[in-house]
């Protein structure tokens, strides 16, 4: 439930819809024939543009320092670099969402649009748009205008397969990572309250369940473990011990399988219930947001939480001036027989769908956006998405982008990169990740979750036909509300798990068995790319 | 200005309509200016938009546009009707709407009626005050605030325990919701609706209470023969206009205080317009329960109307 409450002006929106109506069939209707032939800005960097410009729309808010894109270091490097001037455009208060369905149903298409394509909130996927006339597919611009994506495409089948529709187009720029990326949260634990206890770090589920207990009794905390729900969706805690998790994923059979619709998200259920009943999770785990959360684990009512690598360096400092003896310590995802791997975990894909520029089918000047997005597969393009700007955010030293005095004692690293790069225009550098982790604490906590087989269950990122995304969207919400209720009550004990058949049919009725025959269509078909 | 369209109209019933209209506009040039711009506000941002409710009738797709995006008929309506969850947030929203009259509605006027009596004068002001303050608190803060009162260790919780009964985590109980729905809304919104009724009250003539107290009536029969006859029209006024509204709940509230183990009881239509239209971007079939949940509360106005019309000859139109 990671449904963050966004205000919702429906009457703006209605309004807008009716504009977008009366203009929306004024607009051509596909604009894939794009004339390649014709190049006049030169191919070397700064672009020989005339003073031409770009409209862009970003996913990304302004950074809260400034008052707009303009004004923003990164920005300004970006245009003296490309020689094109920009116009930026994007979401206010992280509402992006909302603000990039408002611009579609306007009808007013910038230049470039920066968002998250392949992602499901994008019905219909990428291909509807294509169709439908708001995006352009790339094949032939990249071939005319993008020598340097084309080349780290060549050089990089895995991400070259991935990024694109399963009729073969490239409908974005990608961003992806050069490499696996690392996985970013786990299981946290209080390492002093352990010593306090004379327990080691836990590995199995009875361990948990012990140290919860131990926690419980002897640390008095009223609530031993919490989580917030998309990290913990994300990490499949505790019921990767079981081999399932809250998504679709991978089974043994390289099948594509639905966890909480099968019998071992039962196991998982059974488990997760006693600990409830026993006061060992947050009574109100279901209403938690995340300001009462941190503010459990800082006051010392917590003692294990699922976090990211940068929650341990926002609650290290936190819990210090609370407690000097206090420490976190990540601990790996538990598993049934000690000394297993465990089976699920946080993993991402290299290309997730998110964050990469589309040109859109309004665009004008196909050439100048190309070649503008093209830079940010430049080597030097790369370092300025990356590092940002070379003497002030990073020096070169024997090679190496190391992060300025400035950045590494910034309060937050990231918020202070944040002025000077933007990474999502081109390829991760995990150069930069490595720095930016600067407790050890939090370097181990990288290194130790990241053994796990997730790897093996996850999904690539799936374009589904319009026709079977329609079908989804009809099936799957209504799933996954029905299965978040039920979880919710099978965990708290409002709802029996003798009803678990009843509970699998009704999930069936759903629609359930329809929603994984697509699912499995749909992976056969990425397969076979 | 329809007595004076009337007027204007009997004497000079020969020369048709175009006539009578241009003679009147001349007459009362003035007045039309004055009434043009709020009619133009009407027209533009209520009746203009109506038409796009034409969209639930289609697969609408905003690139397409009204023109182009095909034609599907009742096809989302009888989704909606079908759906798994259509009786349930019929019967929540319902439920916490009906509450939310029969209990938020009454506390108003009986709070404007018990201040009206109170004499000093500072002391009814600060009370009035205080009361309509909640109003004022930020939806999202007081809904904060209403979480941290319901939580298993929160404040409400520690009088449970105080009375010897077991705790529990108030916001996850389903059947806890409706009470914390209403109970919140009066402490919301009780002093504000009160206003009002104060104002109404103020209008009440001295002279009927002086004669009341001549004939013998005490306060609670002053109250009940002359305080509240002379609310009633108010009354009914705000009622109608609120069984009106019977299919529009908080939305804002109920989406910022449910949770999955509460969609049993707190999950109605517009949360669930919200979830479909915002969150999967199902425009049509979102349009289409919108223009459901008008319909109805069409009917109950209309409903409402009549009935208040025939018993207390209070209507709106």
């Amino acid at each position: 439930m990671k449904k963050s409450f966004k205000r919702v002006c429906c009457a703006a929106l209605a309004l807008s819809m009716a504009l977008a109506a009366m203009t929306g069939c004024s607009k051509k209707q596909n604009s894939a024939e794009v004339d390649v032939t014709a190049a006049k800005y030169g191919t070397t960097y700064p672009l020989d543009a005339n003073g031409d410009s770009l409209d862009l729309w970003i996913i990304n808010s302004v950074h809260p320092n400034y008052s707009s894109y303009a004004d923003m270091p990164f920005y300004q490097e970006v245009e003296k670099k490309t020689g094109v001037k920009l116009n930026i455009k994007g979401p206010t208060g992280g509402q992006f969402e909302e603000s990039f369905n408002l611009m579609i149903a306007s009808g007013e298409l910038p230049d470039i649009i920066l968002y998250d394509w392949a992602d499901k909130k994008v019905a219909g996927g990428p291909s509807k748009y294509i169709k439908e006339g708001y995006i352009l597919p790339l094949n032939d611009i990249i071939d005319a205008y993008a020598p340097n994506l084309k080349k780290c495409l060549a050089e990089d089948p895995e991400i070259d397969k991935d990024v694109k529709t399963d009729d073969g187009l490239y409908y974005v720029f990608p961003y992806f990572n050069s490499e696996q990326p690392a996985p970013y949260a786990g299981p946290v634990v209080r390492e002093d309250w352990l010593e306090y206890c004379g327990l080691e770090a836990p590995e199995t589920v009875d361990d948990w369940y012990n140290m919860l207990k131990a926690f419980r009794d002897k640390k008095g905390a009223t609530s031993p473990l919490i989580w917030t729900d998309w990290l913990f969706e994300f990490t499949g805690f505790l019921s990767g011990a079981y081999g399932t998790q809250q998504a679709y994923y991978l089974n043994e059979e390289g099948k594509v399988e639905y966890g909480p619709a099968t019998m071992k998200w039962k196991d998982y259920l059974t488990t997760v219930s006693k600990w409830y009943a026993e006061g060992l999770i947050d009574k109100d785990i279901a209403t938690l947001d995340s300001a009462t959360s941190d503010s459990k684990i800082v006051g010392g009512k917590t003692g294990a939480f699922i976090g990211t690598g940068g929650s341990i360096g926002t609650y290290k400092p936190m819990l210090a001036e609370v407690d000097p003896n206090a420490k976190l310590l990540a601990v790996q995802e538990p598993v049934l027989n000690r000394g297993e791997t465990p089976e699920f975990g946080i993993c991402d894909n290299r290309y997730s769908g998110l964050m990469s520029s589309a040109i859109t089918a309004d665009c004008d000047n196909v050439e100048l956006a190309a070649k503008f997005l093209d830079f940010f597969y430049s080597e030097e393009g790369r370092m300025l998405a990356n590092f940002g700007i070379e003497g002030v955010t990073y020096n070169m030293v024997d090679g190496y982008p190391k992060l300025s005095d400035m950045v590494v004692n910034s309060e937050d690293i990231q918020n202070t990169m944040d002025e000077y790069s933007n990474s999502e225009f081109s390829i991760v550098d995990p150069r930069y990740y490595e720095q930016r982790m600067i407790y050890p604490e939090q370097k181990y906590a990288i290194g130790l979750w990241g053994k796990t087989n997730a790897a093996a269950h996850k999904l690539p990122v799936l374009l589904p036909t319009q026709e079977e995304s329609d079908e989804l969207t009809k099936y799957t919400t209504d799933i996954e509300t029905y299965v978040e209720e039920m979880y919710i009550k099978f965990m708290i004990g409002t709802e029996s798990l003798d009803n678990y058949d009843a509970y699998l049919a009704h999930l069936d009725e759903l629609g359930m068995q329809k929603a994984l025959e697509i699912y499995n269509t749909v992976y056969d078909r990425y397969k076979n790319r | 200005m329809a007595k004076a369209t009337k007027r204007t109209s009997t004497c000079v019933a020969g020369r048709g309509l175009g006539g009578t209209i241009k003679r009147d506009f001349q007459k009362n040039k003035v007045k039309y200016l004055i009434v043009a711009l709020p009619v133009l506000f009407y027209i533009l941002f209520y009746y203009v938009p109506l038409y796009g409710a034409l969209i639930s009738f289609q697969d609408y797709s905003p690139r397409m546009g009204m023109l182009g995006s095909p034609w599907v008929g009742f096809k989302h309506f009888i989704d909606f009707f079908k759906s798994d969850n259509f009786g349930r947030i019929i019967k929540n929203t319902f439920v916490l709407s009906g509450l939310d009259i029969l209990i938020s509605f009454p506390l108003p006027i009986i709070f404007a009626i018990l201040l009206n009596e109170v004499k000093n004068t500072a002391f009814k002001r600060t009370i009035q005050t205080v009361s309509y303050m909640p109003h004022f608190i930020s939806l999202v803060i007081a809904c904060s605030l209403i979480k941290n009162f319901c939580a298993y260790d929160g404040l409400i919780n520690g009088f449970i325990a105080k009375l010897g009964f077991e705790p529990y985590s108030i916001l996850q109980d389903p059947a806890s919701f409706k009470w914390v729905y209403v109970i919140s809304n009066v402490w919301q919104e009780m002093g504000w609706n009160s206003i009002l009724f104060i104002a109404a009250l103020g209008g009440i003539n001295e002279e009927l209470y002086e004669a009341a107290a001549l004939d013998g009536a005490g306060r609670l029969r002053q109250t009940w023969h002359v305080t509240l006859p002379g609310i009633i029209p108010t009354i009914m006024i705000m009622l109608i206009m609120r069984v009106g509204q019977v299919l529009t709940v908080g939305q804002e509230k109920i989406l910022l205080l449910y949770n999955p183990a509460t969609y049993k009881t707190a999950d109605v239509i517009s949360t669930y317009i919200y979830r479909k239209g915002l969150q999967d971007f199902d425009w049509s079939y979102s349009s289409a329960v919108g223009l459901f949940n008008s319909v109805v509360n069409f009917v109950f106005l209309i409903a409402a109307n009549q009935i208040s019309k025939k018993t207390t000859e209070t209507s709106l139109w």
